[in-house]
């Protein structure tokens, strides 16, 4: 019979040099760096592209369950993580939590006994993040445990604080793992890319900047991990005290059902971070939980790379972003002294305000139109301004420009670049009209049908609610057309109440996806 | 040796250098990878080829020869691997493999470097006639190491052998053995540092699994490494 001293003794190092990969990595036969580390939460890594990994080497189960895991890792996940975080779909830390999950059920399946995954700190770090109310931090937690045996020590933890919290958390533990089966069998019919699966979306062999294609779900669910896990948007807030009082009304209440997990307090007031005591609803509601749906792996889709052109800007427009005087009631130089007797209010003195500026972004697809007069009416409807219009083809690879700059600095082109037919970097596009703002305030208006679409795609939920993401985070009015955009600029200027508008395609993914309505 | 369209790119490097007429090449990289059954077999070696295996106690004896008792009491002279390499069929000049020329000593390394020296300089008295041997046209040298940096080696040696390649993968011929399920495996661990597992420990693996279960034949064959041979297997064989 082993003894303890004898397992602590043992040297069992893994083998990741034997694994093999589709994409190129760990192909050519060469010696990893094994660290040896204790068996606990974080010490354990793995680092396919300078073959590295942390791994416990003694002999005991546990150790040998986390080898198996980092042995995962080296099998399935990214070699380089940097091209998903970039792609901008699912935050680096729902994919970092999702990929654990990922790993844990694909090691399961190999027949290892993932119940023994825990290091006794769950329990701690569950009262911890529960005291806090950090409910972010709750959801990737659980994404982060599900499957492992610690997932109950962890909801003990979080009962402690924020007992309604715990059923909740749970039940994406469950969808989470509902999800990891669906796709698995799914794969197993041959209707979905495996989840372990490591071949390049291109076909080309090069781990640092290819896409593996298994890794697609775990940015699906990320995304998917991302609305669960964030605050909800003031609008949403609005709307869903209006359907709660709705409810009152017919006395049926979903929260009360949850058996023993009695929710106490304003749901709206515990968001993120809530600190006060007496709030321990979770952010999310069981009906918001059930109606938020990940995108499948066939919704994935990606953008073609964004190539910026700033026509030459020839002709001067009125107007700019720099100082402009306007009249005033109070000063040192009465400069309008005519206004002495002409303005009711008396505004004889001037007074310097700037050009609120802005950004127009046109989608300049085959479904959108555009002419040299339309930019002139976005510039003199917004002085100072910058306008833009973006297309390209199902075959953006040449790097020609698919970004025309067409107005800015209170000068304008008057050559209209033909457009190339389809949309293809419109979330690209789109981060770049938002870096664009001449300041915090001005406005960013996107004049778009909606139908974005990467090059020689179709129309891809997952791309969709990204724009629409990045449109609610970062505050962009979409308008239809340029007319529309137009009035909107004016009503802006004349500091008119905003409403905001959302284009059909963009309302019916968002509903599809969250269960919930963008306000029109 | 068969010639394999897609070989792996060390022994394409190897293939390339021999087929464009270098004459003095070392292969160096992990053991077990066939790199002297490559010196032995690759390229032109029609006039034959002759091994030497290094050691601290060899002598000249086993490079330029020596004399042996004969049947009548007198004493015969015998050739050693590089005379008889110089000599190759009579017409053209052979292949000297050797092995780990690091090892050798101080006389026989100082030897080795006179016959290892380019055509035109190479030349050695045979002491039983007195004639002057020198190496015939098409006299080739590969040498073998396992010494993983070159710049330990002599520079003496370093400047008669210009191309150094190292061989990091077994040979694909050397492969084709093997059960198809470990070929890959074979390959990828021949150059895995300290558990690297040769290509002769797969052999065995492979014959033992056909009559035994695989944690058995990984327990004898692998040792305290079988855990994570066969753990990395199953981990890799996911579907």
């Amino acid at each position: 019979m082993t003894t303890i001293m004898e397992m602590k003794r043992k040297d069992l190092r893994p083998m990741p040099e034997l694994i093999r990969r589709k994409d190129g990595a760990n192909d050519e036969p060469a010696e990893w760096t094994i660290k040896p580390c204790a068996a606990e939460r974080g010490a354990p890594m793995t680092a396919v592209l300078p073959k590295e990994m942390h791994a416990p080497i003694q002999d005991f189960e546990l150790d040998r369950v986390i080898r198996a895991h980092e042995m995962m890792h080296a099998k399935v996940s990214p070699a380089d993580k940097r091209t998903w975080i970039e792609r901008g779909i699912a935050t680096e830390r729902g994919m970092v939590a999702v990929e654990e999950a990922r790993v844990n059920f694909l090691i399961a399946k190999v027949g290892f006994d993932v119940s023994i995954l825990e290091d006794n700190t769950e329990l701690v770090a569950g009262e911890r993040i529960s005291e806090r109310g950090d409910w972010e931090e709750a959801v990737y937690f659980t994404a982060a445990l599900s499957g492992c045996g610690g997932m109950n020590k962890f909801l003990v933890g979080i009962r402690r604080h924020r007992p309604a919290w715990a059923p909740r958390l749970r039940r994406i533990h469950e969808l989470l793992q509902k999800e990891l089966r669906r796709i698995d069998r799914a794969a197993d019919r041959g209707g979905d890319t495996p989840l372990m699966s490591t071949r390049t979306n291109s076909g080309r062999l090069d781990p640092s900047k290819e896409l593996v294609r298994g890794y697609f779900h775990v940015e699906a669910i990320a995304e998917w991990l991302d609305r669960l896990a964030e605050e909800p948007h003031k609008d949403e807030e609005q709307e869903e005290d209006e359907e709660n009082q709705s409810q009152e009304g017919e006395g049926e209440d979903n929260e009360r059902t949850e058996g023993n997990d009695t929710e106490k307090g304003d749901p709206a007031s515990a968001g993120v971070g809530a600190k006060n005591e007496g709030n321990f609803n979770p952010p999310l509601s069981k009906a918001d939980l059930e109606a938020q749906k990940p995108t499948t792996n066939r919704e994935a889709g990606s953008w073609a790379q964004l190539n910026v052109k700033e026509q030459n800007l020839t002709r001067h427009v009125p107007g700019g972003l720099g100082k402009k005087r306007i009249a005033s009631n109070m000063g040192r130089n009465p400069r309008r002294i005519g206004n002495m007797l002409t303005d009711p209010q008396k505004r004889i003195f001037d007074r310097k305000i700037k050009g609120n500026g802005g950004v127009v972004l046109i989608d300049y697809s085959g479904s959108m139109a555009l002419n040299e007069k339309d930019v002139l009416q976005i510039m003199e409807a917004a002085p100072g301004c910058t306008v833009a219009c973006y297309t390209t083809n199902s075959y953006d690879k040449d790097g020609k420009p698919n970004l025309w700059v067409l107005g800015a600095r209170g000068r304008m082109t008057t050559l209209i670049p033909d457009s190339r037919g389809g949309n293809g970097v419109d979330h690209p596009a789109l981060v770049w009209a938002i870096q664009q703002k001449q300041n915090a305030n001005a406005p960013v208006v996107w004049v778009t049908d909606g139908g974005v679409v990467g090059p020689g795609q179709g129309y891809k939920d997952q791309l969709a609610l990204q724009c629409i993401k990045t449109c609610l985070k970062s505050n962009v009015l979409i308008r239809d057309d340029v007319e529309d955009a137009v009035e909107l600029l004016n009503d802006i200027s004349a500091r008119k109440p905003i409403k905001r508008w959302w284009p059909l395609y963009f309302r019916t993914t968002y509903k599809r996806q969250t269960g919930k309505r963008l306000e029109v | 040796m068969d010639t394999n369209t897609n070989l792996p790119q060390c022994w394409q490097d190897f293939n390339d250098v021999i087929e464009a007429g270098i004459d003095r090449v070392i292969l160096f990289g992990p053991p077990g990878t066939g790199k002297t059954f490559a010196g032995l077999n690759m390229g032109n070696t029609d006039a034959g080829a002759w091994r030497l295996v290094c050691t601290e106690d060899m002598t000249n004896f086993d490079v330029t020869g020596g004399f042996l008792p004969g049947s009548e009491g007198s004493f015969d002279w015998h050739d050693g691997a590089a005379i008889k390499a110089w000599r190759g069929n009579g017409i053209a000049g052979g292949r000297l493999v050797v092995d780990e020329i690091d090892k050798a000593g101080g006389d026989v390394f100082a030897t080795l470097l006179a016959m290892t020296d380019t055509v035109e300089s190479a030349k050695w008295e045979n002491p039983a006639n007195g004639r002057i041997e020198t190496p015939k046209d098409g006299f080739s040298v590969v040498m073998t190491t396992n010494i993983e940096n070159m710049e330990e080696l002599p520079s003496a040696l370093k400047d008669r052998f210009p191309c150094a390649i190292r061989i990091n993968e077994p040979h694909p011929d050397a492969l084709v053995n093997l059960p198809e399920n470990i070929r890959e495996y074979a390959r990828k661990m021949a150059d895995a540092g300290e558990r690297r597992i040769s290509l002769r420990q797969f052999y065995a693996y492979g014959q033992l699994a056909k009559s035994h279960d695989k944690e058995r034949a990984a327990n004898l064959i692998f040792g305290e490494k079988a855990e994570a041979f066969l753990d990395a297997v199953r981990v890799d064989t996911v579907q």
